[in-house]
């Protein structure tokens, strides 16, 4: 009886692995869902932090300026949009799941609009619909 | 003669006035933002569909706003400023690759809208 206690326990403990890894709508209760979306902000965070200085250092002064000026202030966006979002919520155990899951979204997005505007930023045209449509 | 000059100088800039003010139909422009020919007409279509664009956004804003108490109200404003200035510093970074071209204005312009017409979309989703 004891053995197959432990099996159970075992199995058990190899189902919840891959729901560990999947998306966080899987996870049993409020805390693990609010710990599985704040580490998928913090991989989202690690991927944009390495495009952005990526894409800096291959610019000139100038240029980094405009870039940074522009990070700062989606920074600042991303945080007072999470904040309206999230307003609902205040003081509820879902909080942190809504900050993490918000933080994620935007920040997924801005990763895309950097990459989409570097492209546009070194003068390719393509990135442009109307651009090579034009005269001059 | 001198009387007549006087007149056209004075009929001028109401006539400007009033074309400033028109819808926004091309005719009046004299050309057809839907093919239009040299880059200073593509970059006030451009120009044109950027204000479409804000007009748009801002009855979303509007409609938006109203939805919300006064605390949403007071994070959806401030929300909605930070994103105004996040959105002029990304396109001008953006569209940093044409300055001192012709082209800027419409890259510029064409930058603005895009994000513009996405936040008006997202304004509309709700949170």
């Amino acid at each position: 009886m004891r053995t197959l206690i432990l099996a159970a326990l075992a199995a058990l403990a190899l189902t919840t692995v891959p729901a560990a890894a999947g998306p966080c709508d899987q996870m049993r209760t409020q805390e693990q869902s609010n710990a599985c979306a704040e580490s998928d902000y913090k991989a989202a965070t690690a991927e944009i932090n390495r495009l952005y200085n990526d894409t800096l250092a291959k610019y000139d002064a100038k240029n980094q300026t405009l870039l940074r000026t522009a990070e700062r202030a989606w920074i600042t966006f991303r945080d007072a949009e999470c904040a309206f979002r999230n307003a609902g919520n205040a003081g509820a155990s879902t909080w942190p799941m809504v900050h993490f899951s918000c933080l994620a979204e935007l920040t997924r997005k801005r990763i895309d609009e950097l990459k989409a505007a570097h492209d546009c930023q070194a003068g390719d045209l393509t990135c442009n619909q109307n651009a090579d449509s034009g005269a001059d | 003669m001198r009387a007549w000059i006087i007149a056209a100088l004075l009929v001028a800039p109401l006539a400007l006035a009033a074309r400033a003010a028109a819808p926004a139909d091309d005719s009046q422009e004299g050309f057809n933002c839907a093919n239009p020919t040299t880059q200073i007409e593509i970059n006030i279509c451009a120009d044109k569909d950027y204000r479409r664009a804000d007009d748009a956004l801002n009855r979303a804003y509007k409609k938006a706003m109203a939805d919300e108490d006064a605390h949403g109200r007071e994070l959806l404003r401030t929300a909605e400023r930070a994103w105004i200035r996040f959105r002029d510093a990304h396109c001008q970074y953006a569209a940093s690759g044409s300055e001192g071209g012709s082209m800027h204005p419409m890259d510029y312009d064409n930058c603005v809208t895009e994000l513009t017409d996405l936040r008006t979309k997202q304004l509309k989703e709700g949170r």
